[in-house]
């Protein structure tokens, strides 16, 4: 019961009643690469780019800008028989400035056997600005996979993807906390390509200060060399 | 939940099979409808009183066509595996280890041990085989005069070299390992990134 819980009953949506709400749609391609180094190890690069097609902050709207452009690669230990732990370094290309992040992450499955096995991924991240202070995240996701066509998942067939993940930010001396709720149908290719298409939500300043919801459109590709 | 014909079926496992490395083992499984499985398996089940609704699927592998059927009963996961012409092949329970007989737990915790530096159990299954008499009668009654055999299936994830991976044992009555096979987890970047 507490994993359906997580994965679709904690979504911490406040609902803000206040002007100084901002509204963001837009798309967010993705193309992950990933490749074994050896038994245990492994290599996953990322480009992921983000265009804002609408954004209403009140009086102010904008139609189409190009936001932000991210490079990232995490190296990978297999540390059990279903579980990983990494670190990474993603840089991100943005108009307003270019920003650098460390990425560690813990990675595991549970539920094996089960209805629904739930992959959990547990990461911190450190950002650094040239113009603003260093921002440090702790965050969890719970991600979900469910087989259209069988009991498990295999080339060829079609699948539903449902993910929650709440972020803890520290900018400063200003906390933040956000939530991302993702739902997305893929198409297993083969064994090492996915391709995958959905809505993934944000809310942020759930403890205050200007809330920001963000509805974008991703088309991912996962792609195994 | 999405079903497709099973010429399509047929035709996109020969496709794979041809793309594949001629060493690869290959086996995949599609949900169907209850009409799509063969009769006699269908009147297997209907015989065997489930509880809930039983889901049908079809599998295609190295070792040809079968079919496969799964369903609750008093609680309990029944899993029953079918030929292509509908005979039953065995039939599959998960239960928890802690319900096993006391002295079978010991036996098989006896015989992980030897094997395993360390390890823990994941899933439990007592497996049936025998005629289609005896094994529908066992899925009636729980036991049968007609022969069959019973083995233990533990998949568990083990420590073997200081390596850990998960595993799929096969256990006899007696406690001997049957047979031992590394279970090859799935790549899910599309869920761990």
């Amino acid at each position: 019961m507490l994993r359906y819980l997580l994965l679709f009953g904690l979504p911490i949506m406040v609902v803000d009643v206040s002007a100084q709400s901002v509204l963001r749609i837009g798309t967010l391609p993705q193309v992950n690469l990933s490749m074994p180094l050896n038994d245990v190890w492994r290599i996953n690069a990322r480009i992921e780019s983000r265009q804002i097609w609408v954004q209403d902050a009140g009086d102010t709207k904008v139609l189409f800008d190009y936001e932000r452009t991210d490079l990232a690669a995490i190296v990978t230990r297999r540390v059990g028989s279903r579980s990983t732990a990494g670190a990474g370094y993603l840089l991100r290309i943005a108009p307003d400035g270019n920003a650098h992040r460390f990425v560690q992450q813990f990675s595991f499955r549970s539920g094996f056997g089960r209805v629904l096995p739930l992959s959990h991924r547990i990461s911190s991240d450190q950002t650094i600005r040239h113009s603003t202070s260093a921002e440090m995240r702790l965050r969890y996701r719970v991600m979900a996979e469910i087989p259209l066509m069988g009991q498990t998942l295999d080339p060829g067939e079609f699948y539903l993807k449902a993910g929650n993940e709440y972020i803890g930010a520290l900018n400063g001396n200003k906390a933040d906390l956000e939530t991302r709720i993702l739902i997305a149908a893929g198409l297993m290719a083969s064994t090492e390509h996915l391709l995958e298409t959905g809505i993934d939500y944000r809310y942020s300043a759930i403890f205050g200060g200007t809330a920001t919801h963000g509805v974008w459109f991703c088309i991912s590709a996962f792609l195994g060399l | 939940m999405i079903y497709i014909p099973s010429w399509l079926h047929i035709l996109l496992y020969t496709v794979l099979c041809i793309s594949l490395n001629a060493q690869t083992k290959f086996e995949r499984e599609v949900r169907i409808r209850e009409s799509e499985a063969p009769s006699d398996a269908v009147r297997f089940i209907q015989e065997g009183n489930f509880t809930t609704r039983v889901k049908w699927y079809r599998e295609l592998s190295h070792d040809g066509l079968s079919f496969e059927a799964k369903g609750r009963k008093n609680g309990l996961l029944y899993s029953i595996e079918f030929n292509s012409v509908g005979n039953p092949i065995d039939i599959e329970r998960t239960v928890r280890f802690n319900d096993l007989p006391p002295v079978m737990q010991t036996r098989i915790a006896s015989s992980l041990e030897s094997v395993f530096e360390t390890y823990r159990i994941l899933k439990t299954q007592i497996q049936w085989t025998g005629s289609p008499r005896a094994l529908l009668e066992l899925l009636q009654q729980g036991t049968t005069e007609l022969q069959w055999h019973t083995a233990y299936e533990i998949v568990l994830s083990g420590r073997q070299n200081r390596q850990r991976a998960m595993y799929e044992v096969l256990i006899d009555p007696s406690g001997e390992i049957i047979n031992i096979a590394t279970i090859v987890l799935r790549k899910t970047d599309h869920l761990d990134f």
